[in-house]
């Protein structure tokens, strides 16, 4: 106890209120003491430094801090991504939908005497030895038996083997059982377009019963001819990839890419009316 | 009187610590708040030098260390020597008359200290014109629990740094 009572803790204290009361007075007074300013110049580089330090470990917390932050900007920015790509998806589709649909005017321009039904593929059941397009209209539409359906590049695909109210049942030209009356383009030489089951694997057909000297070419584009009145005259079949002769029957043959690209359609045109070819 | 080298190398030592507290609480731990607070590491180096240190030398180490820590980042009231001053001189009161030289009263002091400087915050912040308990909740409560947690490696190094010197004295005190 005598230490509080000896004149140095009683001088030290004196000085403290002394040093409390005159600073406190001359900053409240708005008086800049010449010792602070001093006392500020001296540890000047030491303050600097230590602020230094003090920023480097505010750049490493806030790092930490801020992770939280960064997930949630980072799920936030995922989200909008996936929105987007949403959005890049659902415009590529209605683009191509345009595309498809302006195509199609194309034919409807091109054939001004077809009535065509605009529909879309709802079911593809690839069997053994045939695939079948189940579509979205049926009867209500118009659509019927026989009618023959092509894609909106003006090409081939098939024709409706059944139809109901609401749906329909179609087969490729690359089906077995499939015949339809072709012509080359280029030199009228006419025949038959049929499926095999071989080709069918490769999505090809073949055209049949061509004269042996029938003028046909590899490249050659074959076209419907009409006869039998299911395919209006002049819808495209496909092209000539290879030509044979067949020994047996004494006739050429021709291997057939089709036009349509039957393969991962989505939507098909039924001709509902055309004018029939009459064979002059 | 002879001097020791230890004698003048210890308090020089204590001195550097408490001015890079001083710079640390100014500079450094702004950067690094728990709950928006500042731990008042220039009063707890203040408190644990007390309890081991010269008195007389305490003191001053109070006053200068308050009056440097107001002059660099204080808000224009210069009470921390003061404060400083009466926080030494309870550690000092408690180690040597109370507890005799026992690390004890230097963490109970520190503690005490601590609260008092937290009030004095709190205290502070309500003449300018903050609700009182708003100002406790906010400002002093952490303000006293970060210190709390910086007190505990202040108190260890302190203790460490004036284990190391006392042996050294001890060592020059044999024949």
């Amino acid at each position: 106890m005598k230490f509080f009572k000896s004149k140095f803790f009683i001088i030290t204290l004196i000085v403290a209120v002394s040093v409390a009361a005159v600073f406190t007075a001359m900053s409240l007074l708005g008086y800049s003491s010449l010792v602070k300013s001093a006392l500020h110049y001296i540890t000047l580089p030491a303050q600097k430094l230590a602020d230094t330090v003090g920023r480097a470990v505010d750049g490493y917390t806030a790092y930490f801090s801020e992770v939280e932050r960064i997930k949630r900007e980072n799920e936030e920015l995922r989200a909008q991504i996936d929105e987007m790509l949403d959005e890049v998806q659902s415009a590529k589709a209605v683009r191509e939908e345009n595309e498809e649909l302006r195509r199609m005017l194309e034919v409807k321009q091109e054939h001004l005497d077809y009535k065509f039904e605009p529909v879309d593929v709802i079911g593809r059941e690839d069997g053994n030895y045939m695939t079948v397009f189940t579509l979205g209209k049926g009867k209500k539409n118009g659509i019927e038996r026989d009618m023959p359906i092509i894609a909106s590049n003006n090409g081939l695909i098939g024709r409706i083997t059944d139809a109901g109210e609401t749906w329909a049942k179609a087969d490729s030209i690359i089906d077995m059982g499939s015949s339809v009356g072709a012509f080359v383009e280029r030199s009228r030489a006419s025949g038959i377009v049929v499926g095999e089951y071989e080709l069918g694997l490769k999505g090809l057909c073949k055209l049949s019963y061509l004269q042996s000297d029938a003028d046909i070419e590899v490249g050659d584009r074959i076209l419907t001819s009409g006869v039998g009145s299911v395919y209006p005259r002049g819808l495209i079949i496909g092209t000539v990839t290879e030509v044979k002769y067949d020994e047996g029957l004494r006739t050429k043959y021709a291997i057939i890419k089709p036009y349509a690209q039957i393969s991962g359609l989505s939507s098909v045109m039924v001709v509902t009316s055309f004018e029939k070819y009459v064979e002059e | 009187m002879k001097i020791r080298a230890v004698n003048v190398i210890r308090p020089a030592l204590t001195a550097v610590y408490t001015v890079a507290a001083v710079l640390l609480q100014c500079s450094v731990f702004p950067h690094i708040r728990f709950l928006g607070a500042i731990p008042e590491i220039t009063l707890c180096v203040i408190v644990c030098d007390s309890c081991f240190e010269n008195e007389k030398f305490s003191c001053i180490l109070a006053v200068c260390a308050g009056f440097l820590l107001d002059t660099l980042g204080g808000d224009g009231l210069t009470l921390s020597p003061l404060f400083f001053l009466l926080a030494a001189a309870f550690s000092i009161f408690l180690s040597r008359r109370v507890y005799f030289n026992k690390a004890l009263p230097a963490a109970a002091s520190g503690l005490a200290a601590l609260l008092t400087g937290a009030a004095k915050t709190a205290v502070i912040l309500s003449l300018r014109g903050a609700p009182f308990g708003s100002a406790v909740i906010n400002s002093a409560m952490p303000q006293f629990l970060y210190g709390v947690i910086v007190f505990v490696p202040v108190f260890l190094l302190t203790l460490l740094h004036h284990r190391i010197f006392k042996d050294k004295e001890r060592e020059g005190r044999r024949p």
